[in-house]
């Protein structure tokens, strides 16, 4: 009774703040857009005009998946990972450079040695907070943050350095070879076959939490670290796993951007993944297949966004904008429902979590 | 708790009915084909505020559609490259816009693939150079004219700022980063300027790695300054900002590159350059909405076509530049602007 209750108060609250940011949404565009009935009609209807958004949309869905599920995956062992963008950027450079300077490598190999080089990158990044929260007592919240800024100036210095492609104008790698490009669908929209990849870790993810006993250890842990201290669980190995298995999984958004979407590693193309990952795994509320709905809600607000804008009159930094009061009014959600958890900002709620 | 939930159930399905009725209210007309006004897109690979030359290039093309009855619809891409390439395919495939004009080396290479998908849609690149059958249309502005012009400048005033102990002459030039107009135009174009006044002069070239970071613009700039440069060229974007805090810090003196440069920073900013994108952006547009522009048509312009130009006849300049060094620029202005002197570039 009591599970069915949080589960319907979670929805609840979702719905909530799912209609509160399309209330603020139409709010902008009445404000800013010059002709409102064409933007809002864009707003709402444009990502499904045709194949080329409805591609697009599907596209950053897939990136959203892959983020989202990862911090979904951190947060269900109560640990957090803010380094999503230098983990999904670690991972997209590891792979360009897998693909562009390893000679011998067929579609085959070559698509197995990025996605394992980019989910070691990606997956180490996060690994290191996890040992210094073993280790020193670090904040994950922060080390995971501060690495990933420092690693986010490395690359930039990497593809602007010894990897960029003198013959191009934009700064960027050199691209990888056409084998190793992944199935375009839709084109010339942005889809291709990485979506199948990450509705497949969807899938593992699931499995291992629901099915495994490493995965029944890490929920416990996730629950309440004390009482799984005392009950024998190694605890200290279920903060550093689940920070390694979320940054590999920002570490394949990122050679799956590579691979399918941009072919190189173009500098800041991780603006907008990493962050946007976090507030689809709020929407989640810690459960991997509801990433899937979550992720595509946050890919529908993305395109809905750049359409409007697009068709309509409506201002560059309006999109930014709207997705900045999506993140805060999940995220002002997420610190209600966990106060008594992890931020003690407000006091207990009313039908908070019990566990 | 169970009843608070059901309210809340209640109230949130209210508000979903409510927003399904205001989007079905609200639907599109479709205007006939024939009265469509001529339709532009002006895509631009940035933000248009605080980028003069992306300013310019709206400008023109506004003009050139007031007069012709044509509308025209600004988008502005934000500076996450890795987007630029969906934005414009978004635009091409409305198939709403007659043409789409853009500005940014980058851009014709983007704009070919595109074409692939939508080969109706019509694409103007400022500051693009054409291929073979090229079907999308470019303009190319001289930098090397330009950068020459700025080079003797440059020369001419650290000629007459040198004192008489025997440390060598130096200028500067820092680029935001290394694309090949700077490699191929603009550096050698500056050496050959400078180089033709005093081949002793040397070249103290250094790069930011970004357009934005104008605090280590500022650090480079100052380390040139105290390594003996007196004039600094900088084509850094946002980042120029610093150029001219390091420049009033060490009392030396900034060149700018495509826009008039010198109010920005009275007595440091002594010679600007101007690439006219608007005269470009306008006279190329009012060609594609008359229906005279040839797609796939390649322009290649300098200085004595007058559309880029060292600007002589700002007061600033005229204030702070010493008559024997105008004197100079004035010969040379003279012959590169009747065309007797030209360094044509080959894209």
């Amino acid at each position: 009774m009591k599970r069915t209750n949080r589960l319907f108060g979670h929805m609840a609250g979702t719905i909530i703040t799912l209609v509160a940011v399309l209330i603020i949404s139409i709010i902008f565009l009445l404000l800013f857009s010059s002709d409102k009935s064409e933007s809002i009609y864009y707003f709402f209807a444009g990502p499904f005009l045709n194949s080329l958004s409805i591609g697009n949309m599907l596209s950053s869905f897939t990136l959203l998946v892959f983020s989202g599920l990862a911090i979904t995956v951190a947060f269900k062992a109560d640990v957090f990972n803010l380094g999503g963008e230098g983990q999904i950027y670690s991972g997209a450079i590891a792979a360009t450079a897998v693909l562009v300077y390893l000679p011998g490598l067929n579609s085959f190999s070559g698509f197995i040695l990025a996605s394992l080089a980019a989910a070691a990158a990606g997956g180490m990044m996060a690994g290191i907070s996890g040992v210094l929260k073993n280790r020193w007592n670090v904040d994950e919240l922060i080390s995971s943050f501060l690495l990933s800024n420092a690693v986010i100036h490395i690359i930039d210095y990497l593809i602007t350095g010894p990897l960029w492609d003198k013959e191009s104008y934009l700064l960027t790698t050199r691209t990888i070879d056409i084998r190793f490009q992944l199935l375009s669908f839709l084109r010339p929209s942005n889809l291709n076959s990485s979506i199948f990849g990450a509705l497949i870790a969807v899938g593992l993810i699931t499995f291992i939490f629901f099915f495994t006993k490493q995965g029944y250890e890490l929920r416990i842990c996730g629950m309440n670290r004390e009482f799984a201290h005392y009950g024998g669980l190694n605890t200290a190995f279920y903060v550093t796993a689940p920070l390694v298995l979320s940054g590999a999984l920002l570490g394949l958004a990122g050679s799956s951007a590579v691979m399918g979407i941009h072919h190189a590693t173009i500098k800041g193309f991780y603006s907008g993944i990493g962050w946007n990952g976090i507030a689809v795994a709020l929407i989640a509320g810690t459960n991997p297949l509801a990433v899937i709905p979550s992720a595509f809600i946050f890919a529908y607000l993305n395109q809905a966004s750049e359409t409007a804008m697009l068709k309509a009159d409506f201002p560059f930094e309006l999109g930014s904008l709207i997705q900045a009061i999506v993140f805060l009014l999940i995220s002002s959600k997420i610190i209600s429902d966990k106060a008594n958890g992890i931020f003690a900002l407000f006091p207990k709620k009313k039908g908070g979590i019990v566990d | 708790m169970i009843i608070k939930t059901k309210k809340l159930k209640i109230m949130s399905s209210a508000l979903l009915i409510l927003m399904i009725l205001s989007i079905a209210g609200c639907s599109k007309e479709e205007i006939s084909e024939k009265d469509k006004p001529f339709s532009i897109a002006v895509f631009v690979p940035g933000v248009l505020a605080g980028s003069p030359t992306y300013e310019m290039m709206d400008q023109g093309v506004r003009k050139a559609a007031v007069r012709n009855g044509a509308s025209v619809k600004t988008i502005e891409g934000g500076f996450n490259q890795a987007q630029w390439a969906e934005q414009v395919t978004a635009l091409a495939a409305e198939k709403s816009y007659d043409l789409i004009v853009t500005s940014n080396p980058s851009m014709p290479e983007l704009c070919r693939e595109i074409q692939k998908y939508y080969p109706e849609q019509d694409f103007i690149n400022l500051e693009g150079s054409g291929i073979k059958d090229d079907q999308v249309s470019t303009f190319f502005f001289n930098h090397k004219e330009l950068a020459f012009l700025l080079g003797n400048f440059a020369g001419f005033l650290a000629e007459s700022y040198k004192g008489d102990e025997n440390k060598p002459m130096k200028v500067g030039l820092i680029a935001g980063q290394e694309y090949p107009e700077m490699n191929n135009y603009i550096k050698p174009g500056f050496e050959m300027g400078f180089k033709n006044v005093n081949s002793d002069i040397e070249l103290d070239f250094r790069i930011i790695g970004n357009w934005y970071d104008a605090s280590k613009a500022s650090e480079l700039a100052s380390d040139m300054y105290a390594n003996g440069a007196d004039i600094i060229l900088t084509i850094a974007g946002g980042a120029n900002q610093g150029v001219l805090t390091a420049a009033k810090n060490a009392q030396k003196y900034v060149l700018w590159y495509d826009s008039n440069g010198y109010a920005i920073e009275q007595g440091v900013v002594v010679g600007s350059g101007v690439i006219r994108e608007d005269k470009a952006a306008e006279e190329m547009v009012s060609k594609a909405i008359e229906g005279t522009l040839k797609r796939g048509t390649s322009i290649s312009a300098g200085v004595s076509e007058g559309y880029v130009d060292f600007i002589d006849d700002d007061p600033n300049y005229m204030k702070f530049v010493p008559i024997t060094v105008r004197e100079k620029m004035d010969k040379l202005l003279d012959q590169m602007r009747t065309g007797k002197i030209k360094l044509p570039v080959d894209n």
